[in-house]
């Protein structure tokens, strides 16, 4: 008897929420409606996926910018962090949300990595993009007591000692690995690359001295750089930084080297275009807006706006460099 | 150390807004500790946003709060209902849920809070008088000696490995066995992940644990509703009893300084420490025939080593701008965006902001022992609610601790699938805490070892010839044979009692 | 218990040997000969050692003492198994139906199940437990719980 009235009861919850779930499909439909008029946007919360973890370098910058564009958005925008994958799974909800506005991704380097990889179904084409915010480049960085003190002096050594110097990266093809895999390849030597689970771990390995060298952003490195533990040779990026102004540009060396990580920022494919609009002229203002830049000054990011367009130059150009690099380091398919 | 620049940092805490908010920290610390599925990181990365607009000083202070009562908060759903809050106190169930099932939670959960606050003044006071050294000691872990610290940790499987060794190991081979799902940490190859991205990144932790322990025990509680009696916590003071202090206080003390070092070693936090410093705590006991059924000084050793962590994880972040931890990372974080860079020049720019961390972290940890000790009677009444209510209620907590952390029903669902796998396990006698074990050392130690020789260019000589790692990896033999003595001897004790 | 050691043995065994297969599709590493099959497949090693073990000692009827059986008809046993599919349905209706009204019935469900008659109660609690975790997740530390669309 128990039994049945047990059994009973499941039918009826299923039968319930069976019910429930019927319900509310035809509202979704309604929901839409409102966006394809064009002015009424945004008429409830945004929702601004971030694929890595809160507390993190990227969750703090989508932090940072989406309580900035709530003022000009004249909406809350709630952050979530859907982690996992190395960014997979965050990217792939971010692509499978309705394609209204409603949904923001905040998309990073690892979404031009994963693909040459076969581990993603999707690329950065799938995305409608916004806007890119910021740009690090990669910083050759060395052990204070290093037997060289230049780049010059580095890849002399590196010729010498094929495949002896161990570069530590944040993890087998995350953007630091290709870093290393880039420079050796224009450099024309040959690295040892090892993985760590990320960078702060490969920067304890250099300061302990255990490996050559790593090819890091320079904020992750600056406390030690600064206190004199470690040594920048050289940097990645198109002009000497602001911060470390001493260190040369891998470009003014003269080889042909300027790469590092990216954020920005990216909608599902067919989201209409006055959303974007909105969208993208929102999260511009909030970019200019003074707590932001301050933000981004101490936190020691290096911003690096484009606009739509651009930015989608930028990736056409930068994905097909990122696969080339990884097939020569053995981790493309 | 400087007593006059120490005063001053002092000085600068005990005013009564940083108090309060410490206070908050602690108090929401403990609260997220004990919810299944919030960790201390997740505390402190939720509300590092919130101190921007305070002074270092106030905000940093508060982050370690939180620090702090998270590592003990999940010692009370750990002794209350067999869920660890958080992974630190997975260990401290194994004698915590047991006292309380006898009726004891009162005396578990004082001896938690009590050998928390030991654990915690400990760390704090080798941090300040230790930082540089120990961390020079620190400086020299590198991968090998990663891969042996990971070897002698995963030689504990066999003293938590309970009535049969044989089926501890096999636990502990499955819990490696799992760990090694996902991206492979050298090659960045998918091992065992059946084509999901959430499995790219290994097993999620948190639900794994969530389902092993919470929702094992919670179908064992639905199955058993009619025949098991309920459980009453009898209260009769706070502070554990000097026969109890007595017996455990050279526990907390050891177990205390080995979770400050282990804390300090970048990558290696209060899991580990809490792990430790439990079959430390067996090891040396004079009847390790209790540790399982309810042992005070097991809630105890586990429970400071846990605790002593937060200073030890702090040596290295202040010291060497590394962080000690995966808190002490969005530390790091929170620091850089008040515009503090950790690290050497902190010393030489920043005493002053150095020594009022200290200041914070003492104030923390008194305010944590207050918190603790007048929480007690409230906590341990979650026992004495009706099971009827109370499981259905946990079964939500454990659903939405597993989805929360990565905002993921997968989660979810690996949750459950580890449930009735912890439910078979538990009730055939296979120990769940080595898959535990497992799952945490596994990964440091397959990476590290592959790491290391990658290094040395294939060189396998480097595992001997590096003095730490050679002591480690001959302590980690050691163990493995001597527990494995003991602990057979032990379970033949045991079975011989059962028949008598 | 020697039923059920044995079974396990042999779940080891499968295990194991699923393992094997798939880690001879992993890419190798010669250079170090350490690849990302290196680790897998000593552990299946030791699995086999182990679970072949355990079996022979069950056969030899060394095995532990008997623990409780498993009967299917087990008043106890029926419950678990009702509050797992009861589980499965709240799960594969949380994202449609939202995590209010579903937590809200779900926990109606269990307590029933778990003989609470006390009606009023068990709306009480319910509603108060599923309101006050939504609170907590959501707005004091922002973490969404999927809303389906009662919200």
């Amino acid at each position: 008897m128990k039994k049945l009235v047990a059994i009973l009861l499941i039918g009826f919850l299923v039968l319930f929420m069976a019910g429930c779930g019927q319900s509310d499909a035809p509202k979704q439909g309604e929901a839409q409606q409102p966006e394809e008029k064009k002015i009424d946007f945004p008429t409830k919360p945004v929702t601004m996926i971030v694929p890595w973890a809160a507390g993190g370098g990227t969750d703090a910058v989508a932090r940072g910018l989406s309580k900035a564009a709530e003022e000009f958005l004249g909406q809350t925008i709630t952050v979530n962090n859907i982690t996992g994958g190395g960014g997979a799974v965050g990217f792939g909800s971010g692509l499978s949300a309705q394609p209204d506005g409603y949904t923001v991704t905040m998309i990073t380097f690892e979404l031009i990595s994963l693909p040459p990889q076969g581990l993603v179904p999707f690329t950065y084409k799938d995305y409608d993009l916004l806007m890119r915010v910021n740009m690090d480049p990669a910083a050759l960085t060395v052990h204070k007591d290093a037997p060289y003190n230049t780049l010059e002096e580095f890849i002399q050594y590196a010729k010498e000692n094929p495949g002896k110097i161990s570069v530590g990266n944040s993890g087998p093809g995350s953007v630091w690995h290709i870093a290393a895999g880039l420079f050796a390849e224009k450099a024309g030597i040959e690295l040892n690359n090892v993985p760590y689970d990320g960078a702060a771990p490969a920067v304890t390995a250099l300061v302990g001295n255990h490996i050559g060298a790593v090819t890091v952003s320079p904020a992750e490195v600056q406390g030690q750089v600064e206190a004199g533990d470690l040594k920048m040779l050289a940097v990645m990026s198109e002009e000497r930084l602001a911060n470390f102004p001493d260190v040369p540009t891998f470009k003014e060396l003269g080889y042909d080297v300027a790469f590092g990580t990216w954020r920005g920022l990216a909608v599902p494919k067919g989201t209409p275009e006055e959303v974007r609009t909105i969208l993208a002229d929102a999260f511009k203002k909030a970019y200019d807006t003074e707590t932001f830049q301050t933000f981004a000054k101490n936190s020691g990011l290096g911003l690096a706006y484009l606009n739509a367009d651009d930015f989608k130059a930028y990736l056409d150009q930068a994905s097909v460099d990122v696969a080339e690099v990884m097939k020569a380091l053995g981790l493309a398919k | 150390m400087d007593l006059g620049l120490f005063i001053d940092g002092l000085v600068n805490i005990l005013q009564i807004n940083t108090l309060l908010l410490i206070i908050a920290g602690v108090i929401g610390g403990i609260m997220i500790g004990a919810l299944p599925g919030l960790t201390a990181t997740m505390g402190v990365a939720l509300l590092v946003p919130f101190t921007f607009g305070l002074p270092v000083e106030q905000g940093v202070s508060m982050l370690l709060g939180i620090f702090c009562g998270a590592m003990y908060g999940g010692s009370i759903s750990a002794i209350l209902i067999r869920t660890p809050g958080t992974p630190s106190a997975a260990a401290t169930l194994l004698d915590g849920y047991p006292l309380a099932q006898k009726g004891e939670a009162g005396r578990a959960l004082s001896m938690s809070i009590f050998a928390s606050f030991c654990g915690g003044m400990i760390s704090f006071i080798m941090m300040v008088i230790l930082s540089p050294q120990i961390s020079k000691f620190a400086l020299n872990f590198s991968a090998p000696e990663y891969f042996a610290l990971a070897v002698f940790g995963l030689s504990i499987i066999i003293s938590v490995s309970g009535n049969s060794v044989l089926k501890g190991i096999m636990a502990g081979v499955f819990g490696l066995m799992i760990a090694s799902i996902g991206l492979d940490p050298v090659s960045g190859f998918p091992r065992f992940t059946f084509g999901f991205m959430n499995l790219f990144e290994g097993p999620p932790f948190i639900p794994t644990l969530i389902g092993l322990f919470a929702f094992s025990e919670v179908f064992k509680g639905v199955e058993k509703i009619v025949t098991q009696a309920k459980v009453e916590a009898k209260i009769t003071r706070l502070l554990p009893s000097r026969a109890d202090i007595k017996k455990c206080w050279k526990t907390i003390v050891k177990s205390s300084i080995l979770g400050s070092f282990i804390g300090s070693i970048p990558g290696a936090g209060g899991d580990i420490a809490a792990f430790v410093g439990y079959s430390e705590a067996k090891r040396t006991s004079k009847n390790p025939e209790n540790f399982g059924k309810g042992e005070i000084q097991g809630v105890a050793a586990a429970e400071a080593g846990n605790n002593g962590c937060t200073g030890g994880a702090m040596i290295p972040l202040l010291s060497l701008g590394v962080p000690g931890d995966a808190v002490t990372a969005v530390l790091l974080g929170a620091f850089i965006m008040q515009g503090i860079r950790p690290g050497p020049l902190l010393y030489r720019d920043h005493i002053d902001v150095v020594y009022s961390i200290f200041a914070g972290l003492m104030i923390a940890n008194i305010c944590l022992l207050i918190c603790g000790l007048l929480g007690i009677r409230f906590f341990a009444r979650i026992i004495s609610i009706n099971r009827n209510i109370l499981l259905p209620v946990i079964f939500v907590l454990s659903i939405v601790g597993s989805y929360a952390m990565r905002n993921s029903l997968f989660d979810v669902w690996f949750a459950l699938l580890f449930g009735i796998i912890g439910y078979f396990m538990q009730r055939y006698d296979f120990p769940a805490s080595p898959i535990l074990l497992a799952l945490i050392l596994g990964p440091m130690a397959e990476s590290n070892l592959r790491r290391a020789l990658i290094v040395s260019q294939g060189d396998y000589s480097v595992f001997i010839t590096r003095p730490i790692c050679a002591v480690l990896l001959f302590l980690a033999l050691l163990s493995l044979i001597t527990s494995t003595i003991r602990q057979l001897r032990l379970q033949k004790k045991m079975r011989q009692e059962a028949s008598l | 218990m020697k039923k059920a050691d044995i079974i396990a043995g042999l779940l080891g065994l499968a295990l194991s040997f699923y393992i094997i297969v798939q880690s001879g599709k992993f890419p190798e590493d010669h250079v170090l000969l350490l690849g990302p099959s290196f680790f897998p497949r000593i552990l299946a090693g030791l699995m086999v050692v182990m679970s072949t073990v355990l079996i022979i000692k069950a056969l030899l009827g060394k095995s532990a003492p008997t623990a409780e059986k498993l009967y299917i008809k087990d008043p106890g046993i029926q419950r678990s198994i009702i509050t797992l599919i009861a589980t499965v349905i709240y799960l594969l209706l949380l994202k449609r139906v939202g995590f209010i009204v579903d937590t809200i019935v779900y926990l109606m469900f269990l307590m029933y199940l778990l003989k609470l008659r006390d009606y009023l109660k068990m709306v009480l609690v319910a509603v108060g437990v599923t309101f006050a975790v939504y609170y907590v997740f959501k707005v004091a530390l922002n973490i969404a719980l999927p809303l389906g669309f009662w919200g």
